[in-house]
């Protein structure tokens, strides 16, 4: 279900974890100290998950779940949420897009739009139950309604861009690895 | 070569020329003979300049190609350093502004024994409102401590690391401060409600909330000090079927765009249970 794309060579992997590494990191800590600014539909877009969905999108969901923890790591410092929730909750909305690789509409153009609609669901769900769960108040209809459905609407319009350039750098260091 | 027979004619024609020349300018001016050829001269002169500005300009410019290009790199450079003063002088100047700011407040409360702390990260999601400060356990920040600005309530310390510690704004969902109305002296909580507002509770019916009460904290609990500003009514909701009223708060602080914060160091508040 996860396997790596095929004909993905050991080196095309490092590469990608190389140049991922790097970028991971810069966008957590962009999630974290500069995003505040940028309002969107009056919520911060969480750029993180955009950009680690499209990279279990276009690289595969191992390579994207290890740097999905690495860059949530990152994250969990600046959270004041009990520590492994974003964790917790970036792994199920990444599974959400490892999904991608082996449904019905694999190579579809819209299959993006439909991971980042459900993989945004799934992570706002997964980390209001954890925030629930360790005392922390989190009314839930008020939450889906102010928080989780504004930020899947502003995921939704931003995945194109995010994805598109994603896509072209991936492209441009592994050509035979990203689907067209 | 043979000289001219009228050589002699010439000089002494060229002799009294100069005389003439001379008495003229002994007369006084105008000397009608400088007058006139002046008329003549002058625009020739002006004429022959102007069409040689350019080539001289050319020939002087390549003469310092080298000098201007030398020149130009330095002002560039000259250039840049400049604007990066600038804006440090313009960053100087919002820092001093603020540090002012919290000088005139601390001398104002000088019951008060504050810490300035600069605002270096915030919390990446949507669903909690927390920044991160750059001072910690060393400093002598503990869980609890109010966070505060010279405009008014910020939150409290969460978390304290060594070098850095959380801070839960007021506009956290889990955030409850006790808090009363300065014109009537009804009391209620506020609480943080998903976004940048604040709600206050459990206000009693029979009281009156009209918009724009300052809605200060009342000291019970223990988890702040009496007093201190949390913001203004902006809107009441009153049900006749309900036991309380409720009001939207619009916070003292513009708490989106903080950069510095104070956090009192000299008030114990009451243990707060782990998180």
């Amino acid at each position: 279900m996860f396997s790596e794309k095929e004909g993905r060579s050991a080196r095309g992997v490092a590469i990608g974890l190389y140049l991922g590494l790097p970028l991971v990191l810069l966008v957590a800590l962009a999630q974290a100290a500069l995003v505040n600014d940028i309002r969107f539909l009056g919520v911060k877009p969480n750029l993180f998950l955009l950009f680690i969905v499209s990279w279990v999108l276009l690289c595969g969901f191992r390579q994207g779940l290890l740097l999905g923890m690495i860059g949530g790591i990152v994250l969990e410092v600046n959270s004041g949420a009990p520590f492994g929730s974003t964790l917790l909750a970036l792994a199920v909305a990444m599974g959400v897009a490892g999904l991608g690789e082996i449904n019905a509409f694999r190579g579809a153009w819209f299959l993006k739009y439909l991971v980042i609609l459900g993989g945004t669901l799934v992570y706002g769900l997964v980390f209001v139950a954890l925030l629930g769960a360790t005392g922390h108040r989190a009314p839930f209809g008020a939450t889906l309604a102010r928080i989780i459905l504004p930020e899947m609407v502003a995921h939704l319009l931003l995945m194109a861009p995010v994805y598109g350039a994603l896509h072209e750098i991936t492209r441009y260091l592994e050509p035979k690895a990203v689907e067209p | 070569m043979k000289a001219p027979r009228q050589w002699p004619l010439i000089i002494i024609l060229g002799l009294l020329l100069v005389l003439v020349w001379l008495v003229f300018d002994s007369l006084g001016p105008p000397n009608p003979l400088r007058d006139s050829l002046s008329r003549i001269i002058s625009p020739l002169q002006l004429a022959t300049k102007r069409a040689w500005e350019p080539v001289s300009g050319l020939f002087a410019g390549l003469r310092r190609a080298s000098d201007l290009r030398r020149e130009n790199e330095a002002l560039h450079t000259e250039v840049a350093q400049l604007r990066n003063q600038v804006i440090l002088l313009h960053e100087a100047q919002i820092e001093n502004e603020n540090l002012r700011r919290q000088l005139g407040f601390k001398s104002a409360v000088p019951n008060y024994q504050l810490l300035s702390a600069e605002v270096i990260g915030r919390d990446p999601g949507n669903y909690l409102q927390y920044l991160t400060i750059d001072r910690g356990a060393e400093d002598g920040l503990r869980r609890g401590m109010p966070v505060l600005t010279d405009a008014g309530l910020v939150g409290r310390i969460s978390q304290v690391s060594r070098n850095a510690s959380q801070v839960m704004l007021l506009t956290d969902p889990s955030s409850s401060v006790s808090a009363f109305i300065q014109r009537s002296r009804a009391t209620g909580i506020v609480q943080g409600y998903l976004g940048s507002e604040l709600i206050m509770r459990y206000i009693p019916q029979a009281e009156t909330v009209v918009v724009g009460d300052v809605i200060l904290t009342s000291g019970l609990g223990g988890y702040f000090p009496k007093r201190l500003v949390i913001g203004q009514v902006v809107e009441v909701r009153r049900e006749d079927v309900e036991m309380f009223q409720e009001a939207t708060i619009a916070p003292a602080v513009d708490l989106r765009d903080l950069e510095s914060v104070m956090v009192l160091l000299n008030f114990d508040p009451i243990e707060l249970p782990e998180e």
